[in-house]
């Protein structure tokens, strides 16, 4: 069986660019590549599109955070979000209504004006709420735990798998071949420069080598001798029986280390966190994280307690210590590009698209996308963003 | 809990309407007795969805109970002073306007939310607002009903987990406690499962009895076991480390079973014809149950569809209890033709309503009127208001599928690369028995003696 969009037959024996990985980053990738006049490029990936955590994360959508660095980048992919149905033909279920960071406590929620501030300066727009407005907003929710919190209006949630086809289809329509079934097993260097990359179908030659693996991004790095301190990060979530609608807004609240939000079918979706991660490569669903979802998510919603629980799945990722993504050319390889380190990824995939191409097609590094390139990993910086739901392990 | 008074009625309220039932018999039942088809409608296409399977697999009854959304009326028992509704259609679940996407679908293709105000964001995102408020399904829990189902949790130490009590899974149960484990079985519902609607015969423990006689036996010896723990409830899942949580009423019960015996029994097959999913098409175990636990008839005119020896059956249970079995189409070109299944010419005291062809279509538009049927080329339009599908039934193996995946690590593994696989003969601490594991008739002695084994810590 063969989706839309997705190439029947086997690769080429040679592309100007390869892009490994057909979740929303290399699709995206790929489609603003095709977009700047860059055509023949192969889309390589050893699932289905999407399969990876492109399709398993929490669809939510904001720019507003603490560092300049991250509410830039992706304020780009917010605006690039409420034009993509357009420019896609194929509407991504973009849903601007609103994003909330709760505070569970007037301690954090007196630090959020400060957040407010930078944001502001920033040029992003969001309020602070107070007690009684968060609960006007979000009615079902705990009192005790709805203290106040940042809202961004104009933020919100998509279809997760209606971005990944949006653009699957737009690439293919622009030229861009994708492949399913293909295994990249190393990425092909000589003399400091990128030759193409190895797979189960041979090899396949490409001036231009984009690592868009997700999890994988990293096993793929040190083929090609590239170091960083990336460590895989396994990921759940859950999502109810549909009912009709009780909560508006996308809502984030990194005191109980959760992401949540009722789609348009109704379904109630969240992923909630332990701290410190969990680096087994398994797909496998947990008991200990459903009963972590279902006790948090009950105690900020204590009602949800009568929905049922429809079915609950995991997702890997890779990740660096600071939780930011890499963005931009490897070091010491030239011509092979990252963009990988995502833990925000689905947010961040229209702007990295675009940023990324460009920097490959012109050869200038966009300021936006500047700050996001692997040397900071090297240097031992990081990008300091305060209003993450993730634990960094004490290791940033 | 019933009421103490078997024989007396209870009464519950069903959109404004009071319903009377007896104790256990399901919501569902006590509806459809009352006239009412239609239980719910479907996601998208405001179909209308009644009855249809009888064993909370096909998920087209869901109702609202006491402020709880999503309850499965068909297994759900009436216990007195219930407060019903249905949970889709607008201005209600009988007269749906939203039917109109199903008559326009031409204008409506699968993914049309796809496609809808793609260059509108204003209108996509009001688009959205409005799918938002027509999807769902029953409205956000009262805090009363999510107080009403909170759980505690319990570890369980018995040594033999058997899911399913139906008669496979009884016997099983009796067969590893009497080789001294300690036993839990999990089923929801009164033990005995769909044998309790049978009027097969069976041989167990060299007697032969009707399956509905045996399994009432069997239940009581199971109760009466000291080692064997019964959980009115329904299993999670299968995590790693054999974890296996189960739901019960009020309690979570986290269970690591020495020894997992799956008998989950097997699923009613749909036919696949236009309108196999109105209302008054019903699955076979579905018609059994209503007529033999639920004690409720609601149809005149019945129409059986088989591929084998389960149509007569069925035919015999629908006259038996006043319905007129007007046809029972015996559909070719379903499995092998040049190996008749057992029975599938029909029996001579059917006659001639023994129709060789093929259900073609089921019509009606709120409930099932009549049932379209190919016979020699030529369709014949026969009415009824029931059509009960009986086919060759599935086993619902998904449990010992899923530990298979568990043991793999990925879900993306060897997709479909089980199906039909004997699990319990390559698998240490797993039995599959009875129709789960594919047994074409009961076999409860067999089950004994899988479980007894398992009980010895001799089950592979």
């Amino acid at each position: 069986m063969t989706l839309p969009g997705v190439a029947a037959g086997p690769p080429k024996a040679g592309y100007d660019v390869v892009v490994v990985g057909a979740g929303v980053q290399g699709l995206a990738t790929a489609y603003e590549l095709a977009r700047s006049g860059v055509t023949d490029v192969a889309v390589l990936d050893r699932s289905w599109p999407g399969g990876g955590a492109s399709g398993r994360n929490g669809e939510m959508i904001r720019s507003a955070f603490s560092s300049r660095e991250w509410s830039q980048l992706f304020d780009l992919s917010l605006r690039r979000f409420s034009e993509l149905s357009a420019e896609l033909d194929f509407n991504i279920l973009f849903s601007p209504s609103g994003y909330l960071v709760l505070s569970t406590t007037d301690d954090e929620l007196r630090r959020q004006h400060l957040v407010a501030a930078k944001q502001a300066e920033y040029g992003v727009q969001s309020e602070v709420l107070d007690a009684a407005e968060v609960r006007r907003l979000v009615p079902h929710a705990n009192p005790e735990l709805a203290r106040g919190g940042i809202f961004q209006r104009r933020a919100g949630f998509a279809h997760h798998d209606a971005v990944v086809w949006g653009y699957l289809r737009a690439a293919a329509r622009a030229g861009v071949s994708v492949f399913s079934g293909v295994d990249v097993h190393a990425v092909l260097a000589s003399g400091g420069r990128v030759t193409g990359v190895r797979t189960d179908h041979g090899d396949i030659a490409a001036d231009v080598v984009v690592n868009a693996a997700g999890a994988y991004s990293d096993d793929l790095n040190l083929t090609a001798g590239v170091r960083l301190p990336l460590v895989k990060a396994r990921l759940e979530m859950l999502v109810t029986e549909p009912v009709k609608p009780f909560l508006r807004c996308a809502v984030a609240t990194p005191h109980l280390l959760g992401y949540c939000h009722q789609t348009a079918r109704g379904e109630f979706v969240g992923g909630t966190e332990l701290p410190g991660h969990d680096e087994t490569d398994s797909l496998n669903t947990t008991y200990h994280m459903l009963r972590d979802m279902a006790t948090k998510w009950v105690r900020l919603f204590p009602d949800l307690g009568g929905v049922r629980i429809l079915r609950n799945w995991a997702g890997t990722v890779s990740q660096a210590p600071d939780l930011a993504p890499v963005l931009g050319e490897a070091p010491g390889v030239s011509g092979y590009h990252l963009s990988i380190a995502w833990v925000y990824g689905f947010m961040g995939a229209p702007a990295a698209g675009r940023l990324l191409a460009e920097s490959i097609v012109t050869g200038r590094v966009d300021a936006v996308m500047a700050p996001f390139e692997a040397r900071r990993l090297i240097e031992g910086r990081s990008i300091a963003e305060s209003t993450l739901v993730l634990t960094t392990d004490g290791r940033s | 809990m019933t009421s103490a008074h078997p024989d007396e009625s209870v009464a519950f309220t069903f959109e404004g309407r009071t319903l009377s039932a007896r104790p256990g018999q399901s919501i569902a039942s006590a509806i459809l007795q009352s006239g009412t088809p239609v239980l719910t409608r479907s996601f998208k296409y405001r179909r209308p969805r009644g009855y249809t399977c009888g064993y909370d697999i096909c998920g087209n009854c869901p109702v609202t109970v006491n402020g709880l959304p999503g309850v499965t009326s068909c297994t759900t028992p009436v216990r007195g002073g219930e407060v019903v509704r249905r949970e889709r259609g607008w201005p209600s679940t009988d007269r749906d306007l939203l039917r109109a996407t199903d008559l326009l679908v031409r204008f409506v293709p699968a993914g049309f939310q796809f496609r809808l105000f793609r260059s509108r964001p204003r209108l996509a995102h009001l688009a959205e607002k409005v799918m938002a408020r027509i999807a769902g399904a029953g409205r956000f829990p009262t805090p009363q009903a999510a107080r009403a189902v909170r759980t505690r949790t319990e570890v369980d130490a018995a040594d033999v987990l058997v899911v399913g009590g139906g008669l496979s899974g009884c016997a099983a149960a009796l067969g590893a406690a009497g080789s001294g484990s300690s036993v839990t079985l999990v089923h929801p519902g009164p033990l005995g499962g769909r044998a309790n609607a049978r009027d097969s015969v069976v041989t167990y423990d060299q007697e032969t009895a009707p399956a509905a006689e045996l399994a009432g036996r069997l239940a009581s010896a199971v109760l009466a076991h000291r080692d064997i723990r019964v959980v009115d409830g329904r299993v999670m899942s299968y995590f790693e480390t054999g974890l296996i949580p189960v739901v019960a009423d009020g309690l979570v019960l986290e269970c690591r079973p020495k020894h997992l015996v799956v008998a989950t029994g097997s699923y009613d097959v749909p036919g696949l014809f236009p309108g196999n999913d109105k209302p008054g098409v019903v699955l076979a175990d579905g018609v059994s149950r209503l007529l033999r636990v639920d004690r409720v008839v609601p149809w005149r005119r019945a129409v059986v569809m088989t591929d084998g020896d389960r149509g007569s059956a069925l035919a015999d249970q629908l006259e038996r209890a006043g319905v007129e079995v007007v046809a029972i189409v015996v559909q070719e070109g379903v499995g092998d033709p040049s190996e008749p299944r057992p029975g599938s010419a029909g029996r001579q005291a059917d006659g001639d309503r023994v129709l060789r062809g093929t259900v073609r279509a089921a019509r009606g538009a709120r409930a099932l009127r009549a049932v379209d049927v190919e016979v020699e080329g030529r369709v014949r339009t026969i009415r009824a208001d029931l059509l009960c599908v009986a086919l060759a039934p599935r086993p619902a193996n998904d449990l010992a599928l899923q530990q298979q995946y568990v043991a793999a690590g990925t879900p993306q593994a060897v997709v479909g690369g089980w199906a039909g696989a004997d699990l319990s003969a390559s698998t240490p601490g797993l039995s599959v028995v009875g129709s789960a594991a594919g047994w074409t008739s009961e076999d409860p002695d067999r089950a004994r003696a899988v479980g007894a084994a398992a009980g010895s810590g001799q089950g592979k």
